[in-house]
C-alpha cells in the first residue's frame, strides 16, 4: 500500500511539473509572440538552390499556393527575351514582356541580342516568393516589375555570379525621391551580405533573380534546366483595356436642384460661386 | 472550491493541494492561450446598450459673455481675424444686438487668456444650457449611431454613453472625437493608434498596407497645439484641422484616411565572383653579366647663373571695409491660390462633399472608395427627426422600431474634415487630386481654422495646384522627413454650418 502511495505520489509529482512547464511555455510563447521580428526570412538564403524559399513560403501561407503573380520582364531597349514553353524558348519579344508566374516556381528565361554583345546569350532564373494583392481587376496593371540591367548582363558575360532580388517597398519607410519605371532601383551588397535578409528588412521580397554565364545543355526528357517548366499565363500586348476611368457624370456631381442647401457663405473674396447659397440654412 | 474537491472524492490534505494546482495551472494555461489567440476584438463590446447619455461635459461657462473675442494668432506675417459670439439662442437680430452692445456692459466679457478655459459649468445644474431635443427614431441603433457620428451631430466624447455600434456599421469618415488641446475629451476611441496601425473597414486582417500609399487621418503620436499654435506630433500621412473656439480653446480634428494601391519595388543585388582560377608562375627575367663598353669623362661645368634679388617690394594690404552682401533670408513662401474651378470632380460626387450633408445611401460607395465590400441592406434605413421636423435624409420607407431621444448641450464646438481622391490606384508618375471638405458642424463659430497635410513620402505636391473656395493663406514648409506640409490658414472666421473645399493635385513617386 505503501508502495502505491509512494507511486501515487510520484505520478502526482511528475504531472504538477509537467504543468508548470506547459504554463511556463506557454507564457514564454506569448512573450516570445509579441517580439517576433517582423521578418519571415531569416531562416532562407538568397544563395539556396533556385525554388527552395518560394517552396517554404507556400508551406508559411496556404494563400500562395497555384496563385500566377503578374511579372513585367525588362531587358535593355535592344535585346530580346523569350520564355519557356513546351520544353523550349519561344519566340523572342523585344524590350519586355508581361506574364502571370506561379509563386514558388523556378522560370528560365532566355536574353539575347545583348547590345555590344550580339551573339552571345545568358539564361537567367526568376524564382517568385510572394504575391501582390491588388484590387480586383487591375492584377495586370500592377505587376512586379523584374529588371535585368546591361550592366548585370555584361557581369553575367564576365563569368560574374549576379543575384537580384526584387522587393515591395515600405511605403511609410520610403525614401522621398521619384522613381522611373524604366530604371529600378537597386542597392549593391557585398558578396559575405545576404541580398534576401537586407531585402526583406527594407520592404517584403517579390522575386529573387540569378544569372550567371552557363550555356544551356538542357535534355528536353528531363527538362531540369528548365526547371520542369512550370505552367505560366500569357498576355496578349494591349489585351487589356486601360485603366478604368470614372463614369460618373460630371454634370451629375453637381446638384442643381437644391443649389440653395450648401453651407458656403456668402460674400467671401475669393469665393467664386461654387453654389450659390440662398435659402436658410439648416 | 477545496472544500467541495475534498469532499467528493478523497479526503488526503495533499491530494487536494494538488488538485487545486491543477485546476489553477489549468485555468491559467487556457487563459494565456485565449491571450495569444490573434484577432481578439476586446473594445467593442464594452460600451453599454441601454444607458442613454447623461449630460455630457460642457465647456460653457454659465456667466459666458454675450460677445467676447478670439485672440489673434502671434505671427506679425499672419494677421488673423477676430470672431465674435453671440449666445447660442440668440436670433439673428438679437445676434445683431448683441454685436452692437459694449463689452463693458456685462462685467464678465472680459477675454479670456488664450488657451485658459474659463470656469465650467455642468450643463445638468443649469437647465438653461441645455440645447435643442433630438429625437432620433429607427430600426438598428448602428445605423443611428453611425449617421449621427458622421454628420457630426451627436457628440461621440462621452465615453460609454450611448449604445454599442457593431464594427461593420462604422463609416470611415471624419467620425474621430476633435481633441482639446490634444487630448480626447471623454477617452474617445481612436480607430489609428501607436502600433496598432489603421486598416481599411470590412477588410480582414491581414491587411496589406505596404502595398498602398495612404493620407490622412493622425497616426502614431496623436497631433497637438501649443499656444502659440506650433505643432506638435504631425507625423506623415497626417491630415488634421485645428481650430479656436470662443473659449479659448484650440481643438484638433482628424481627417479620414486615403489610400491607394500604388505599390513600388527596388532590388538588392550582390555579384559573385569566381571561386577557383588557374594561375601559372614562370620566372619573368634573369641576371647577365655585362662589360663596360664605354666610359665617359666627367667635365666640370662651363656656366653659372648668377640670381638676382628683387628691386623692390609690392605690400598687401587688407580691405579697409566690409560691405555685406548677404541677402534677406525670408522664409515666407506664401503661394497664390488658384482660381477655385466652379464645377465638382467626378469622384466628388458625393452628398457629404457637395452639399456637406451626409446620406446613408452613400455608405456603400464611400466603403468601396475605402476598398470595402460590405453590402448595406435597405434594413439599414433610419427615420432622423430633429424637433420634430423629419429631415432629408430619412428616406426608408420602413417605419421605426425603436426610439432614442438625445438631449445634447449647445456651446460644442466641433468641425468637421473629410478628405476623398480622385482615384483608387495609381501607377508610378500619376497624378492625383485630393479633395478636403470641412465644415462646422457645431453650434459655435469658431476662427483661425488651419488645414494641415503632411504628404507621405510618395506623394510630391504639384505646384500651384492648391485651392480652396474660402479666403486662406496657402504654404508649404518642408518636413524633417523629406515631405512635404501643406497649410491652409482659413483667413475669416466660420459661423456655424459654414463650409469650404480644399483641392490639390499630387504626383505619385
Amino acid at each position: 500500500m505503501s508502495r502505491i502511495s509512494a507511486i501515487n505520489r510520484c505520478g502526482q509529482r511528475t504531472i504538477c511539473g509537467l504543468l508548470i512547464v506547459c504554463l511556463a511555455g506557454t507564457l514564454s510563447l506569448q512573450n516570445l509572440q509579441a517580439q517576433a521580428p517582423a521578418t519571415i526570412h531569416n531562416f532562407h538564403r538568397a544563395n539556396l538552390p533556385p525554388g527552395t524559399v518560394g517552396q517554404g513560403q507556400i508551406l508559411r501561407d496556404r494563400s500562395l499556393l497555384n496563385h500566377f503573380q503578374a511579372v513585367e520582364i525588362n531587358v535593355p531597349a535592344k535585346a530580346f527575351v523569350a520564355l519557356a514553353v513546351d520544353g523550349r524558348f519561344e519566340r523572342p519579344q523585344r524590350g519586355s514582356v508581361k506574364a502571370g508566374l506561379l509563386v514558388g516556381q523556378v522560370y528560365r528565361v532566355q536574353i539575347s541580342n545583348i547590345p555590344f554583345y550580339e551573339g552571345l546569350e545568358v539564361y537567367p532564373t526568376i524564382e517568385m516568393v510572394n504575391r501582390l494583392h491588388p484590387p480586383a481587376g487591375q492584377e495586370f496593371h500592377f505587376p512586379v516589375p523584374i529588371h535585368f540591367t546591361q550592366e548585370d548582363l555584361e557581369l553575367a558575360l564576365d563569368n560574374q555570379f549576379v543575384t537580384r532580388v526584387v522587393a515591395l517597398e515600405n511605403p511609410r519607410e520610403a525614401a522621398p525621391i521619384a522613381d522611373d519605371p524604366k530604371d529600378q532601383r537597386y542597392f549593391d551588397v557585398a558578396p559575405h551580405e545576404d541580398p534576401l535578409l537586407v531585402a526583406d528588412q527594407r520592404g517584403k521580397p517579390m522575386a529573387i533573380t540569378r544569372m550567371g554565364s552557363r550555356i544551356p545543355d538542357y535534355d528536353t526528357v528531363s527538362n531540369i534546366f528548365l526547371f520542369g517548366m512550370p505552367p505560366l499565363l500569357k498576355f496578349v500586348p494591349d489585351a487589356n483595356p486601360a485603366k478604368s476611368k470614372p463614369t460618373v457624370n460630371p454634370e451629375a456631381a453637381i446638384d442643381r436642384q437644391q443649389r440653395n442647401v450648401p453651407r458656403l457663405p456668402i460674400g467671401q473674396p475669393n469665393f467664386h460661386n461654387v453654389l450659390i447659397p440662398s435659402g436658410p440654412r439648416r | 472550491m477545496m472544500q467541495i474537491i475534498s469532499t467528493t472524492h478523497e479526503k488526503t490534505p495533499h491530494v487536494d493541494w494538488f488538485r487545486a494546482l491543477v485546476i489553477g495551472c489549468g485555468t491559467l494555461i487556457l487563459c494565456a492561450c485565449k491571450t495569444v489567440t490573434p484577432g481578439t476584438t476586446a473594445g467593442t463590446t464594452n460600451l453599454p446598450t441601454t444607458n442613454l447619455p447623461e449630460s455630457p461635459p460642457t465647456l460653457l461657462s454659465q456667466e459666458m459673455p454675450t460677445t467676447e473675442s478670439i485672440a489673434p494668432r502671434a505671427e506679425p506675417n499672419r494677421p488673423r481675424a477676430t470672431i465674435s459670439h453671440q449666445a447660442p439662442v440668440a436670433t439673428a437680430a438679437a445676434a445683431t444686438a448683441a454685436a452692437a452692445t459694449p463689452q463693458s456692459a456685462t462685467p464678465q466679457s472680459a477675454t479670456p487668456p488664450l488657451g485658459t478655459a474659463p470656469a465650467k459649468a455642468s450643463a445638468a445644474s443649469n437647465p438653461a444650457l441645455r440645447g435643442t431635443p433630438l429625437h432620433l427614431s429607427s430600426q438598428f441603433q448602428a445605423s443611428n449611431q453611425a449617421i449621427a457620428l458622421a454628420s457630426g451631430t451627436l457628440a461621440s466624447g462621452t465615453n460609454g454613453t450611448f449604445p454599442a455600434l457593431p464594427p461593420e456599421a462604422w463609416f470611415p469618415a471624419p467620425t474621430i472625437q476633435p481633441r482639446v488641446n490634444g487630448h480626447h475629451p471623454g477617452g474617445g476611441a481612436r480607430t489609428n493608434g501607436i502600433g496598432g496601425g489603421w486598416k481599411a473597414p470590412e477588410i480582414n486582417l491581414p491587411w496589406h498596407h505596404d502595398e498602398f500609399v495612404c493620407d490622412g487621418g493622425d497616426s502614431y503620436l496623436p497631433v497637438t497645439i501649443a499656444d502659440d499654435w506650433t505643432v506638435h506630433g504631425l507625423d506623415p500621412e497626417d491630415s488634421i484641422a485645428h481650430y479656436d473656439t470662443l473659449n479659448g480653446e484650440t481643438h484638433v480634428t482628424a481627417s479620414n484616411k486615403v489610400c491607394l494601391y500604388s505599390p513600388r519595388f527596388f532590388a538588392v543585388r550582390r555579384v559573385d565572383g569566381l571561386l577557383q582560377k588557374k594561375q601559372y608562375d614562370m620566372p619573368i627575367a634573369y641576371d647577365t653579366t655585362t662589360r663596360l663598353s664605354r666610359q665617359d669623362d666627367l667635365n666640370g661645368p662651363k656656366a653659372v647663373n648668377q640670381p638676382i634679388p628683387p628691386n623692390t617690394y609690392l605690400g598687401t594690404k587688407g580691405s579697409d571695409t566690409f560691405q555685406e552682401r548677404t541677402s534677406g533670408r525670408t522664409v515666407d513662401n506664401t503661394h497664390v491660390l488658384a482660381t477655385f474651378r466652379n464645377e465638382f470632380e467626378p469622384y466628388e460626387n458625393f452628398n457629404i462633399i457637395v452639399r456637406g450633408s451626409h446620406l446613408n445611401s452613400e455608405k456603400t460607395r464611400l466603403a468601396a472608395k475605402m476598398l470595402a465590400a460590405a453590402t448595406w441592406g435597405a434594413a439599414d434605413g433610419l427615420q432622423l427627426v430633429i424637433d420634430g421636423i423629419v429631415s432629408d435624409e430619412s428616406k426608408s420607407a420602413t417605419s421605426a422600431g425603436q426610439t432614442f431621444t438625445y438631449e445634447l448641450p449647445t456651446g460644442k464646438s466641433r468641425m468637421r474634415i473629410v478628405k476623398v481622391a480622385s482615384q483608387e490606384n495609381a501607377q508610378l508618375g500619376e497624378t492625383v487630386e485630393f479633395t478636403f471638405r470641412f465644415d462646422n458642424v457645431g453650434d459655435q463659430t469658431i476662427g483661425n481654422v488651419t488645414i494641415i497635410d503632411n504628404l507621405t513620402n510618395r506623394l510630391e505636391y504639384v505646384e500651384g495646384s492648391a485651392q480652396c473656395s474660402l479666403e486662406a493663406d496657402f504654404l508649404t514648409v518642408d518636413a524633417d522627413t523629406g515631405s512635404l506640409i501643406l497649410r491652409w490658414e482659413i483667413t475669416a472666421p466660420m459661423e456655424v454650418g459654414d463650409g469650404g473645399i480644399i483641392r490639390f493635385q499630387c504626383r505619385v513617386r
